[in-house]
């Protein structure tokens, strides 16, 4: 890769300058982007970007210097630009330590069975093309149609001052829509998207003309026939969409160590959590909650994290108990543990920071119909639009968009936009058992200043809460 | 570096490229994060690209190019043409501006003293040890934010005349201050120079709000509360209303605006204006992103909405002007600005017998873009206001309204203006504080 020695080169000037500790990630991503909205191809572009993120300390002070410009005179001016800043004022300074972590020297390479870079702009541009007709054809006043397709390939060549030597490489392709539906004078919107680490096999896997009628015909179904539901006290079944963004939300989140210890204060926020609750019972015995970026083809997947450090599935909460925290080397050290492989960042000019991979619920011995049968009357969520939550991950809301009254043990009629508010022990706690449909969705997960959307998989088997509140 | 340019404009046109528009940019900026009340990263970047945009007879393309040798120009603009011949045509793609402009350069929009980058980075540090020293003054110790500065160029040529260069610099600051997990107050400032940049206030406020939150809280029942929004959280909800006049959302089913030109969506307090053109403006420039000049776009006058935001080829779809709102692609917002009002904070709540005062937001996410439903969070400080008088730090609220009923139910407009951006303001607002006379807020079970 064109560049990569530049890497290294930054590795060595940064020693000169006294770092104690030095990552420089040389990266060259090329994407292309296609988008669609109501028929007309508004957008479609290609991207190579490439450039050097280099990561030091000195003094224990921690400093980021980013550049595209690949001059070795650039490089060593803004090492020794920030290297001055780290001096001045030292007591200032935040001083950090890593933990200690063996170096690597190995490859990731994810591969492509369909290569995204042999089709051309026509064949993806139809791609959506194809959506759109299946939207039109389905019978459905599909008012807005908001369709985009991205792929990309980013190629990492990552050297640290400790002997880490690592080149990746790992191709990604997605696929969002935004879909809004008329009838009788009122709408219904829906949003989501689907994505994977990998080729075209991937795309040609989500079936999206028959994903989209299906999508334009529930929602319309939902509008029209869809009734309130009476405010109560209730069961729920929540479907993997809605499980995988409550797990991500509130049993992911909360466990970034960098929350933790407050370097998020002022962007993501905090955390309910603090160190001293590990162990600590906030759910029922059904609930175990994992990040593991090692799934073959997931959205979030890294072997290596961009600290170098071999990237494990966290067990966050096992059975109900506070287990794990995601960690970089720094929040690492700061409870005396080995970093576990959570730092990550979307691209050559961000720094690394504590991210999830994949998080999701480990699935049960039910079938979602078992799960239905057990309640007398209660609501099934099978997905679902707005939600949030706030900064310490604790007070979160979930307003339905399929959803389904369930009476006497079976689905019924459907219901319009039920909407779930729980704090994060009472959902957790509320969880009786969990289903064996395992699914895996994508996401962006946004954190950082500057705002770094990462890509990640959320997932979860359908799952049954017992006496929640529902408006 | 025009040369570059040129060559890029020349290569494109050679290969049949009718529209063309290129920018070249540099940014070198530092940011200083700091939380527990100290400095947890000091980042330094300096980056460039090309930016181009062109029209292949209806075909649209963009790319950004990094690598600006003349080899890599010359690939990268048979490579779009390549790219643009295998799509299909965009029908309502109308095309750009026409020029030459002229332009004004924008007031108070460029500090020597930021762009002296050597000198800017030494001060930084000073400055937040400010931040965090009058902080702790006060009483906080654990104060966590962001000092941002930076210098940016771009040059602009295209394919309709237009040459334009612009120097702007910036400067934010973020701080919020914590007493503890859940008293906390939050304030930002941003500026174009560091003389407007407003450092002891943005700490003090943050201060202020923590130490008023640091009590025993209480909390309300589900309802519908008169509420006085800081400039902050009002700002969240203001960059929701002006990019729901950009014609790109409308066309999407993404705005709560759709057909209402000419009709009443705000209260009579509500006069609302995008200014690309602003003094001091975070994001203001001289020229939009196809050259046109930034302007005053009144969005919203006394509660009726009197504009929306178009690029030249949507102008031409509605048979209407440009407002210099470019985005090639979307149509934005640079800067919104609320029409000050004639109350202070105080006299604000002076009017409210049972209500509450929301000091941020956050996590504003929406139900129905078309519909305008939605729900955001109270973050930091959120207070009863009793009989006109702050009173007792409330938790666990949620703002889960509709954009528009809010807008609507604008009683008053505070006098005290603040420029605001960060991380639930995308697009940095001009706002003083405001009453609404009714606003839903649910409240999680146990």
């Amino acid at each position: 890769m064109q560049g990569a020695e530049l890497a290294d080169y930054a590795v060595k000037v940064a020693e000169e300058h006294g770092a104690s500790y030095c990552e420089a990630r040389f990266e060259r991503t090329a994407a292309n982007t296609f988008l669609l909205k109501n028929g007309t191809p508004e957008l479609s572009g290609f991207e190579q970007r490439s450039g050097i993120g280099i990561r030091l300390l000195i003094g224990g002070s921690l400093g980021f210097v980013s550049t595209n410009q690949f001059s070795r005179e650039k490089i060593r001016r803004m090492i020794s630009r920030i290297a001055h800043s780290l001096s001045m004022r030292s007591a200032l300074h935040e001083k950090v330590a890593l933990s200690n972590e063996k170096p690597f020297r190995g490859k990731d390479v994810v591969k492509q069975r369909i290569d995204m870079r042999d089709l051309s702009a026509e064949e993806k541009l139809a791609f959506l093309t194809e959506a759109e007709k299946a939207l039109l054809a389905s019978g459905v006043n599909c008012t807005g149609r908001f369709l985009t397709l991205s792929d990309s390939i980013s190629e990492e060549h990552l050297v640290t001052s400790e002997g880490t030597s690592i080149r990746s490489s790992i191709p990604r392709v997605e696929f969002n829509y935004y879909l809004t539906v008329s009838a009788n004078g009122k709408s219904m919107q829906r949003y989501w998207m689907y994505g994977n680490s990998g080729g075209y096999e991937f795309v040609k896997r989500w079936d999206v003309p028959s994903l989209m009628q299906r999508e334009a015909r529930t929602l319309h179904t939902m509008l029209t026939k869809g009734k309130k539901f009476p405010k109560g006290i209730t069961s729920l079944v929540a479907g993997p969409q809605v499980t995988g963004i409550m797990v991500h939300e509130s049993g992911g989140h909360p466990y970034e160590a960098d929350r933790i210890f407050g370097r998020e204060a002022a962007q993501a926020g905090e955390s309910f959590i603090s160190p001293e609750r590990v162990g600590e019972r906030i759910g029922s015995e059904a609930v175990t909650i994992v990040d593991d970026p090692t799934l073959k083809n997931s959205f979030g997947y890294y072997r290596f994290d961009n600290e170098g450090v071999r990237a494990r599935r966290k067990v966050l909460l096992e059975k109900g108990r506070i287990h794990e925290f995601l960690h970089n080397r720094q929040t690492a050290a700061l409870m005396g543990l080995r970093s576990n492989g959570s730092s990550r960042s979307v691209d050559f000019d961000k720094e690394s920071i504590v991210r999830m991979s994949n998080t999701f619920m480990l699935p049960g011995k039910y079938s979602e119909e078992e799960l239905i049968e057990g309640i007398r009357e209660g609501v099934l969520m099978r997905n679902f639009m707005e939600w949030n939550i706030d900064d310490q991950r604790m007070n979160q809301r979930y307003v339905g968009a399929e959803c389904y009254r369930i009476h006497r043990g079976e689905v019924a009629e459907p219901l319009l936009s039920p909407t779930l508010e729980i704090t994060t022990p009472a959902l957790y706690s509320s969880i009786d058992a969990c289903g064996k449909n395992l699914e895996m969705h994508a996401g962006s997960c946004g954190k950082g200043e500057p705002m770094q959307g990462i890509s990640v998989w959320l997932g979860g088997p359908s799952i049954r809460l017992r006496k929640v509140r529902v408006t | 570096m025009t040369s570059r340019l040129d060559l890029m404009r020349r290569e494109l046109a050679k290969r049949g490229a009718e529209d063309v528009v290129l920018h070249l940019l540099r940014e070198e900026s530092q940011q200083v994060k700091f939380s527990n009340g100290e400095v947890s990263a000091t980042k330094n970047w300096d980056l460039s690209a090309m930016l181009v945009f062109a029209a292949f007879r209806k075909h649209i393309v963009m790319t950004s190019v990094r690598n600006l040798s003349l080899t890599s120009l010359k690939q990268t603009a048979l490579r779009l043409s390549q790219f643009a011949r295998s799509l299909a045509p965009n029908k309502d793609y109308m095309g750009i501006a026409e020029g030459p402009f002229t332009y004004k350069p924008v007031r108070h929009g460029f500090d020597a003293r930021i762009a002296d980058r050597d000198s800017a980075e030494d001060h930084s540090l000073e400055l937040v040890e400010r931040v965090i020293t009058r902080a702790a003054g006060h009483g906080v110790q654990r104060v966590a934010g962001v000092y941002e500065h930076g210098v940016s160029t771009v040059q602009m040529v295209t394919s309709g005349g237009v040459q334009a260069a612009e120097r702007s610099t910036q400067a934010y600051l973020s701080v919020r201050a914590l007493r503890s997990k859940t008293a906390s107050g939050h304030m930002v400032s941003c500026s174009r120079i560091l003389d407007r940049l407003d450092v002891t206030g943005s700490v003090d406020r943050a201060v202020d709000i923590a130490k008023l939150a640091d009590r025993p809280r209480s909390s309300v029942k589900p309802g519908r509360y008169p509420v006085v929004f800081e400039s902050l959280p009002f700002a969240n909800l203001l960059n929701a209303v002006a990019s729901s006049a950009s014609v790109f959302y409308v066309e999407s089913g993404l705005s709560c605006l759709t057909g209402k030109l000419g009709d009443t969506v705000a209260s009579p307090k509500v006069t609302l204006y995008d200014d690309g053109s602003l003094p001091n403006g975070y994001d203001s420039s001289s020229f939009d992103e196809e050259g046109v000049p930034r302007r005053r776009v009144t969005l919203i006058r006394k509660g009726v909405l009197r504009s929306m935001l178009h690029n030249t080829s949507t102008a031409r779809r509605y048979k209407t002007k440009s407002t210099g709102s470019a985005g090639l692609v979307v149509p934005n917002p640079t800067n919104v600005v609320l029409a000050k009002g004639n109350k202070s904070l105080e006299q604000l709540f002076s009017h409210v017998r049972n209500g509450i005062y929301v000091t941020n937001v956050w996590y504003t996410r929406f139900n129905n873009y078309a519909a305008g439903d939605f729900s955001t969070i109270p973050r930091d400080g959120i207070f009863l206001i009793r009989d006109g008088e702050l009173a007792a730090p409330l938790k666990e609220l949620r703002i889960s309204d509709n954009l528009l009923g809010i807008m609507r139910s604008v009683s008053a407009v505070g006098k005290d203006a603040r420029q605001v951006r960060g991380w639930e303001v995308e697009t940095p607002t001009v706002t003083p504080p405001a009453a609404v006379d009714a606003v839903r807020f649910t409240r999680p079970g146990k």
